[in-house]
C-alpha cells in the first residue's frame, strides 16, 4: 500500500438542507486546505420535523440504553416491551395519552456488592406539547423491582413494588427524526427519577425508537404489524450491543418487511405539502438509534458500518440534514480506515470505499482508492 | 469556477478555525495537497464520486453540480459495462454513458456488473443486474446526478425497484425527481467484494 493519506472530518460541519454540505474536510497540516464541498440541493427528501394536524396513531419500541463515553462499552440496561400513544393535532397543538408497559434489566454493581435487576410495569400519561416536540407527561407509574444482591458472599433476593406520581416521573420529549404526510418515527427516552432507584435499583430510564401513522380525522388504532417491526430492529441493536452479535440478517428482514408496510398503508394524495419524493420510512427513529451505536461503538467494523449506512440512506436517515449523525458516522469512517490502512486489512478498505462512495465522502473514497491500488 | 473554488476554500478554512478544529496529522507524517491529489495515477483517483456522465466533471472542484445532460460521454476503454442495455424501457435510460473503472473495479477477482434500468415510471425505476460468479448479495445505491445519496438498499436478489416494493403513485415513497445514477457492489459468502458496475445515469 502507498502512505496512509492523512483524512480527518470536520465534525463541526453538516449537511444542510440548502448546501448539502458535508464536507470531508481533508485539513492538510501544511496549508488548511478543505477540498471536496459538494454544494447543491440535499435531496429530495431533506427530513421534515414536525407532525401534521390530524391523529397520529403511535407505537413505542424499548430498546438498549447505551453509553459509549468515558471508556464505557455500550450496554447499560437492556429493555423490552412496548407502548402506544394516540395523538392529535390541532394547529399545531398537541394532546393525547399514552401507556408504556416497560421491562428494563441491568447489573448493579457497587462498593462490595453486586446483582442484576429487572423492573417490569406500566407508565401511563398524557401527550402535551407541539408539533415539533411532542411531550410525554407521565401521570402515574407502577413497577415491580426484582432481582438479587449479593454481597460479601451472600445472595439477597429482592422484590420491591414500587409506585411513582408525577412529581416522581420525569417529562420527555418525542424526539422526530423524521416525518411525512403517512408516518413519523424518532427516539425517545423515559426517566424515573428517584422513584425506582430508591428501590435498590439502577434502572432508571427507557429508551426506544417510535413510530406512528397518520389517520387523519379517524382515531388512533393500534398497529400491531408496525409495533412488531420496531420490537424486532431494537432487539438487533440490543443484542448488538450486550455481546457484538450483528444480527445483519434480521435487519435486513426488518427493513424489507418496513418497506413492504409503507406501501400497503397509506397515501399522501391527502397531504396539501406532499410532493413527490418526499416520504418518512416508520423505522427512521430506530435506524438513527443503529447508527448512533455504530458512531460511538468501539466494536464498530468496516462490514457494519457499511450495512448500517445502507440502512440510513434506505430509511432516508442518511444524509443527515442539520444533525451531526452522518459526521460521527464519518468521523467512525475515518477510524476505522485508518486502523485497517495500518492493519494492512483490504477488506475493511473496500468495505469503507463503498460507504464513501455511497455517501459522497469524497476525500475518504479518494483515500481509501489510492490505499487499494497494488 | 476558480473563483468558486476558492471561495468554497476559505470558507471552509474560516469554518475550520472557528471551530476550533486542528489539522490533522497522518501517521507518517505525509500531506498533500488537493491539486496534487491524485496520487495514484489514471482515473480511478478521481471518478470514484463523480457523476457517470462527465468523466472530467467539475463537481468536485467547483462544488456545483455536474451536469446532467444524459448525452453520451466518452472516457477511457472501461472493462466494465456500466451502461443501460439496449433493451431498457425508454422513459426511464439515460444514452449509454461510460467512466472509468475505479479502484473497486480493478481488483483482482473483481467482475464487472451490469446494470440494467426498466419501468413504467420513470421516477421509480426497476433495477436488474448481472449477478458475478460467487456473488452472494448485493447492495445497490442511487444518488442524483451531483451525487447527493438518494437511497440504497442490500439483499440477496438482483432486482429490486427503487424504494424496496412497488407503489401506487400516490403513496409516498422514494422517487427520482432528477437525473440520478446508480451502482450496484455484489459480495461473495465472505463478504468481499466480488464484483461492481460503475455509476449508471438515470434520467427521469
Amino acid at each position: 500500500m502507498p502512505p496512509r493519506r492523512d483524512v480527518c472530518t470536520m465534525l463541526a460541519m453538516q449537511r444542510t438542507k440548502r448546501t448539502s454540505s458535508v464536507v470531508t474536510g481533508l485539513l492538510l497540516t501544511a496549508g488548511f486546505v478543505a477540498v471536496g464541498l459538494p454544494a447543491g440541493d440535499a435531496g429530495a427528501n431533506a427530513p421534515v420535523k414536525s407532525l401534521r394536524d390530524g391523529n397520529w396513531s403511535g407505537t413505542m419500541a424499548i430498546g438498549a440504553t447505551a453509553d459509549f463515553s468515558r471508556g464505557n462499552v455500550g450496554l447499560i440496561a437492556s429493555g423490552s416491551g412496548n407502548g402506544r400513544f394516540s395523538l392529535l393535532l390541532t394547529g399545531g397543538v398537541a394532546s393525547g395519552d399514552f401507556r408504556l408497559d416497560a421491562t428494563g434489566s441491568s447489573n448493579l454493581e457497587a462498593s462490595g456488592a453486586n446483582g442484576q435487576a429487572t423492573a417490569a410495569g406500566v407508565i401511563v400519561g398524557e401527550l402535551q406539547g407541539t408539533s415539533v416536540i411532542p411531550i410525554l407527561t407521565p401521570q402515574a407509574a407502577h413497577f415491580d423491582v426484582s432481582g438479587s444482591v449479593t454481597v460479601n458472599g451472600f445472595n439477597q433476593p429482592f422484590n420491591v413494588p414500587v409506585d411513582a406520581g408525577p412529581e416522581e416521573l420525569t417529562q420527555s420529549n418525542l424526539v422526530i427524526t423524521s416525518s411525512s404526510c403517512t408516518f413519523a418515527s424518532g427516539t425517545w427516552a423515559q426517566e424515573m427519577k428517584a422513584a425506582v432507584q430508591a428501590a435498590g435499583a439502577n434502572v432508571t430510564s427507557f429508551r426506544g425508537s417510535w413510530a406512528a401513522r397518520f389517520t387523519g380525522a379517524g382515531p388512533a388504532a393500534p398497529d400491531d404489524a408496525l409495533t412488531n417491526l420496531l420490537n424486532r430492529g431494537e432487539a438487533v441493536l440490543t443484542r448488538w450491543i450486550a455481546d457484538g452479535t450483528f444480527d445483519e440478517a434480521e435487519m435486513e428482514s426488518v427493513l424489507v418487511e418496513s418497506e413492504q408496510y409503507a406501501v400497503s398503508s397509506g397515501t399522501n394524495d391527502a397531504c396539501p405539502g406532499g410532493e413527490k419524493g418526499t416520504w418518512s420510512s416508520p423505522l427512521a427513529g430506530m435506524v438513527e438509534r443503529l447508527l448512533t451505536a455504530i458512531a460511538n461503538s468501539p466494536t464498530t467494523t468496516a462490514e457494519i458500518l457499511r450495512f448500517g449506512v445502507a440502512a440510513g440512506m434506505r430509511t432516508g436517515v442518511l444524509p443527515s440534514i442539520d444533525s451531526p449523525l452522518e459526521s460521527t458516522l464519518q468521523a467512525k469512517a475515518v477510524e476505522v480506515y485508518n486502523a485497517a490502512f495500518d492493519a494492512n486489512d483490504t477488506f475493511s478498505i473496500q468495505m469503507i470505499l463503498i460507504s464513501a462512495l455511497s455517501l459522497q465522502w469524497t476525500e475518504l473514497a479518494q483515500a481509501a482508492t489510492e490505499a487499494l491500488q497494488p | 469556477m476558480i473563483a468558486r473554488r476558492t471561495l468554497i476554500a476559505v470558507t471552509a478554512v474560516i469554518v475550520a478555525s472557528t471551530s476550533g478544529l486542528a489539522a490533522c496529522g497522518g501517521s507518517d507524517g505525509s500531506s498533500a495537497s488537493p491539486s496534487s491529489a491524485p496520487v495514484a495515477t489514471g482515473a480511478s483517483t478521481s471518478v470514484a464520486a463523480e457523476p457517470p456522465t462527465s468523466v472530467t466533471s467539475v463537481t468536485s472542484e467547483t462544488g456545483e453540480s455536474a451536469p446532467t445532460s444524459a448525452a453520451p460521454t466518452t472516457a477511457a476503454p472501461d472493462t466494465v459495462a456500466p451502461t443501460v442495455a439496449p433493451t431498457t424501457v425508454a422513459p426511464t435510460t439515460a444514452p449509454p454513458t461510460t467512466a472509468a473503472p475505479d479502484a473497486l473495479q480493478q481488483l483482482p477477482g473483481v467482475e464487472p456488473v451490469t446494470v440494467t434500468v426498466s419501468g413504467a415510471d420513470p421516477s421509480r425505476p426497476t433495477f436488474t443486474w448481472t449477478a458475478p460468479a460467487n456473488a452472494v448479495d448485493y447492495q445497490l445505491v442511487v444518488q442524483d446526478a451531483s451525487g447527493t445519496p438518494l437511497w440504497a438498499w442490500t439483499g440477496t436478489g438482483t432486482s429490486v425497484v427503487l424504494g424496496g416494493a412497488e407503489r401506487a403513485p400516490e403513496v409516498e415513497g422514494p422517487a427520482l425527481t432528477g437525473p440520478g445514477q446508480v451502482r450496484v457492489f455484489a459480495f461473495g459468502a465472505d463478504g468481499a467484494v466480488v464484483g461492481s458496475s460503475g455509476w449508471t445515469p438515470l434520467a427521469v
